[in-house]
């Protein structure tokens, strides 16, 4: 596929993000007219750069469902629920031939039909038809006829950006009566022609009833590219004015501003040329190319004065395995640096010592850079969850909002990638098995309209997600019953109620009665929980009964690098993540052999628990006689390892452990030391359970 | 579609564009008339063959013209089957279709009809 096309459709697909997202703000506000305006200039994008990049078929949908919006605009139609229902339907059936352009599948052509069908209902017959709202409405009346004059001066990239400027023009035509003048001036001789560039601009007088709207949305998709200036020369007010003079030629161009008045009195001065113009009057291009020489002289000095309009703030589009390049390309150099780093402290060379050091700073710097360069907004990602709980609230008969929070926390795009489908399913679950049926909610004295939200923040070098629902909250008994049902625990099992609700967690648990459309498929919330640790985080549930749920899911910023602590048992190296680590304290012999209750530490008056890594890993050989604990903390518990010698803070590139180390459940990755020694990342949050 | 240079003895150049005349072979013209520009006091540009054409050709072929005329040289088109395409093209683009760019920038328009080409 040629990179136009490309490029059209990942724009497409950002512009149906937005759409979607426009169109269930509407449905809330449905009075808002500026999202009235920016759904419509969505669809009006999509219609345009598909035809022009030959997605037929898309722009011919598309182009229906632009009009109905397009009443909808001027007030023709009102924004009602099954609007914004048949538009959604729409949006997901552009969607679909986006997606069957992509794959090459074919779409089911009557879908598209009858959406487009059920649309054109929404519109009132023009003459005789069904008043809406019952009262009649008083007539609308005929729409004024305006000039205007229209300067369309692309930028030199526009036809390298694949945009075919003479489409646009034949889509002013075709709005009125139209004469277009190109301006051929800026054509340099060839010698200097960069042949890709467009150096021709243009000038036109349209004559419509169609509004500056419709004017406007022509070019509503090289705004970028392009300088354009509309400018309103006629309209009806200046025909109903019985006191209008007719103004001559000279005094119109002085009005607009067209020229100066110095120009014009030179121009009356020389009888010749005002009447060469004359005589050639019939070729109207010759009146406005003198015309326009002067405006675009005007336009120039504006340009100048405020010179930074040229600067413009530019992106870039990068496929992503560029970017997962990029960053392990840094984390190779981050790996090297360290070499650098500590061969120059071995060799006490002062000169090579500042250059590690000079290295490590610009490292350090290029790490930051090309990690904030990978980082999206889970804003985007939460949008999409506002469409799930309509749809499937509507479907289940419930009335659930969901509200939003923390939408520009930034996460690292795998992550992101990785984290929706735990998220849909959390969400889903949250609709089916959690939020009541209206009637329920009000026996219990409940509000009927019952509430998800979601939230993201950040704690340190975690992002915490919290999926809150005011529903029925998680019934300890039931689930215990279940568990014991299930031989997941003994009957006897002495649990807390915590520990009870998170055995949700467990593999095979599920508690709905029977089997929904929703969830129930037999995923449940232990692949859930699988996947967060898949990405080095952690699943956290707090319930009450009656009350609602929350789901709190601790998230690393980013899964290619971290700070980590290392620290030596015996011969070996392991890294504990530094967002987590507290504090480090000595462990004497003596301590550790009076401590009679098992391993267990007074820290100011806390009890804390903690565990010999030596033993956990069966590293045998005579631990030192001071042994230090570092203090780890997670969702609130702290938890002390023991390790013989703490190195300090490493920055650590994760390099994932092969299959064969797959079973090694509390080992999150390796890293490789300075001195290619390799270190073992150590998942806190498994050797916590 | 393509892009050939007739060099005939004793004649001058022509080159013939066919097929898709658009941006993607903008620069591949450029060059083409560029290696003659020197060589030859005239040229044709012949397209009678076009089945697509863009503005970014058109564009170039009056460069090319501004910069025969600055070495007081020539350079014609011959539109033959393609004149239609041609017209709409220029007509749909704000050029006179028949009497070319409302400019008058160069001494002679390269698309005014029945003065410098066979359409």
């Amino acid at each position: 596929m040629d990179a136009h096309k490309q490029a059209f459709i990942e724009e497409a697909y950002e512009l149906l993000a937005e759409l979607e997202r426009s169109l269930l703000e509407l449905e809330d506000n449905p009075g808002d007219m500026a999202m009235v305006g920016q759904v419509f200039r969505a669809m009006h994008t999509i219609k345009g750069s598909g035809a022009m990049f030959g997605f037929e078929d898309i722009a011919a949908f598309t182009h229906n469902v632009e009009n109905v919006f397009d009443q909808v605009r001027s007030g023709t139609i009102p924004v009602t629920r099954e609007l914004v229902n048949l538009t959604l339907t729409a949006r997901d059936h552009i969607r679909e031939l986006l997606d069957a352009s992509v794959s090459g599948k074919t779409v089911n052509e009557s879908r598209g039909v009858d959406i487009v069908l059920a649309l054109n209902r929404l519109v009132p017959l023009e003459n005789g038809g069904i008043p809406q709202g019952g009262k009649g409405e008083e007539k609308k009346p005929a729409p004024d006829m305006v000039t205007y004059r229209i300067r369309f001066k692309p930028h030199q990239d526009l036809l390298a950006h694949g945009t075919n400027p003479v489409l646009l023009l034949s889509e002013l035509r075709d709005l009125g009566d139209c004469a277009v003048t190109a301006h051929t001036e800026n054509i340099p001789v060839l010698e200097d022609m960069d042949p890709e560039g467009l150096y021709i601009f243009w000038d036109a007088v349209l004559t419509t009833d169609k509004g500056l709207n419709a004017v406007r949305d022509v070019f509503i998709f090289v705004e970028d590219d392009a300088d354009i200036t509309i400018e309103t020369i006629l309209d009806e007010d200046d025909f109903t004015s019985a006191e209008m003079p007719r103004p001559k030629l000279g005094e119109i161009l002085l009005k607009h501003g067209d020229i100066s008045g110095e120009a014009l009195h030179q121009a009356l001065g020389s009888q010749k040329r005002i009447g060469e113009i004359l005589v050639e009057e019939k070729i109207a291009s010759r009146a406005s190319v003198t015309a326009a020489l002067t405006e675009q002289n005007q336009i120039r000095k504006r340009l100048e004065q405020r010179g930074e309009s040229a600067a413009q703030i530019s992106s870039v589009r990068v496929p992503s395995e560029k970017l997962d390049h990029l960053v392990d390309l840094v984390g190779e150099l981050v790996t090297v640096q360290a070499r650098l780093s500590q061969k120059a402290a071995k060799q006490g060379d002062p000169d090579l010592v500042a250059i590690a050091e000079d290295v490590e700073s610009l490292t350090s710097g290029l790490r930051d850079n090309a990690m904030s360069i990978r980082m999206l907004q889970i804003g985007t990602t939460f949008a999409t969850f506002k469409r799930l709980v309509r749809d499937l609230s509507g479907e289940l008969g419930k009335r659930i909002e969901l509200t939003t929070a923390g939408g520009e926390t930034e996460l690292d795009k795998t992550v992101i990638d990785q984290l929706k489908d735990p998220l849909v399913h959390i969400i889903r679950n949250a609709v089916d098995h959690a939020i009541e049926k209206p009637e329920e909610r009000l026996a219990a004295g409940k509000d009927a309209t019952g509430t998800i939200q979601l939230s993201a923040e950040h704690s340190g070098a975690h992002v915490l997600i919290r999926i809150r629902d005011d529903g029925k909250g998680l019934d300890p008994q039931v689930i215990r019953k279940k568990a014991v049902e299930k031989g997941l625990i003994p009957a006897d099992a002495d649990l807390e109620e915590n520990e009870i609700q998170n055995l949700i967690f467990a593999p095979g648990f599920s508690t709905a009665a029977a089997i929904t459309d929703l969830s129930g498929r037999g995923v449940g919330m232990d692949v859930v929980k699988k996947s967060i640790e898949n990405l080095r985080g952690a699943i956290d549930l707090v319930s009450r009964k009656g009350e609602g749920t929350t789901i709190t899911l601790k998230l690393p910023l980013t899964l290619a690098i971290i700070d980590g602590l290392l620290v030596q048992i015996g011969e070996g190296f392991f890294v504990l993540p530094l967002s987590s680590v507290e504090e480090c304290v000595e462990l004497t012999e003596s301590q550790r052999k009076s401590s009679k209750n098992g391993n267990i530490l007074n820290i100011r008056g806390d009890i804390v628990p903690y565990v010999r890594l030596r033993d956990e890993y069966d590293i045998r050989n005579k631990p030192p006689a001071l042994e230090h604990v570092v203090i780890m903390e997670t969702f609130g518990k702290r938890v002390g390892f023991v390790v013989d010698r703490v190195i300090g803070g490493h920055q650590t590139v994760i390099k994932n452990l092969g299959g064969a180390f797959r079973d090694a459940k509390d080992i999150s990755g390796a890293t490789i030391l300075g001195d290619g020694t390799v270190a073992l990342i150590i998942d806190v949050n498994k050797i916590m359970e | 579609m393509g892009i050939r240079m007739n060099k005939n003895k004793g004649k001058q150049p022509v080159l013939v564009l066919e097929g898709d005349v658009d941006i993607s072979i903008a620069a591949d013209i450029k060059t083409r008339i560029m290696d003659v520009m020197n060589e030859t006091d005239s040229l044709t540009v012949d397209l009678g063959g076009v089945e697509r054409l863009d503005i970014s050709c058109v564009q170039l072929l009056c460069a090319a013209n501004r910069s025969f005329e600055k070495k007081s040289k020539r350079l014609n088109v011959i539109t033959g089957k393609g004149d239609s395409l041609c017209r709409t093209l220029l007509g749909s683009s704000g050029y006179d279709a028949h009497d070319g760019c409302p400019e008058k920038k160069c001494r002679a328009c390269l698309w005014k009809k029945g003065d410098r080409n066979d359409g």
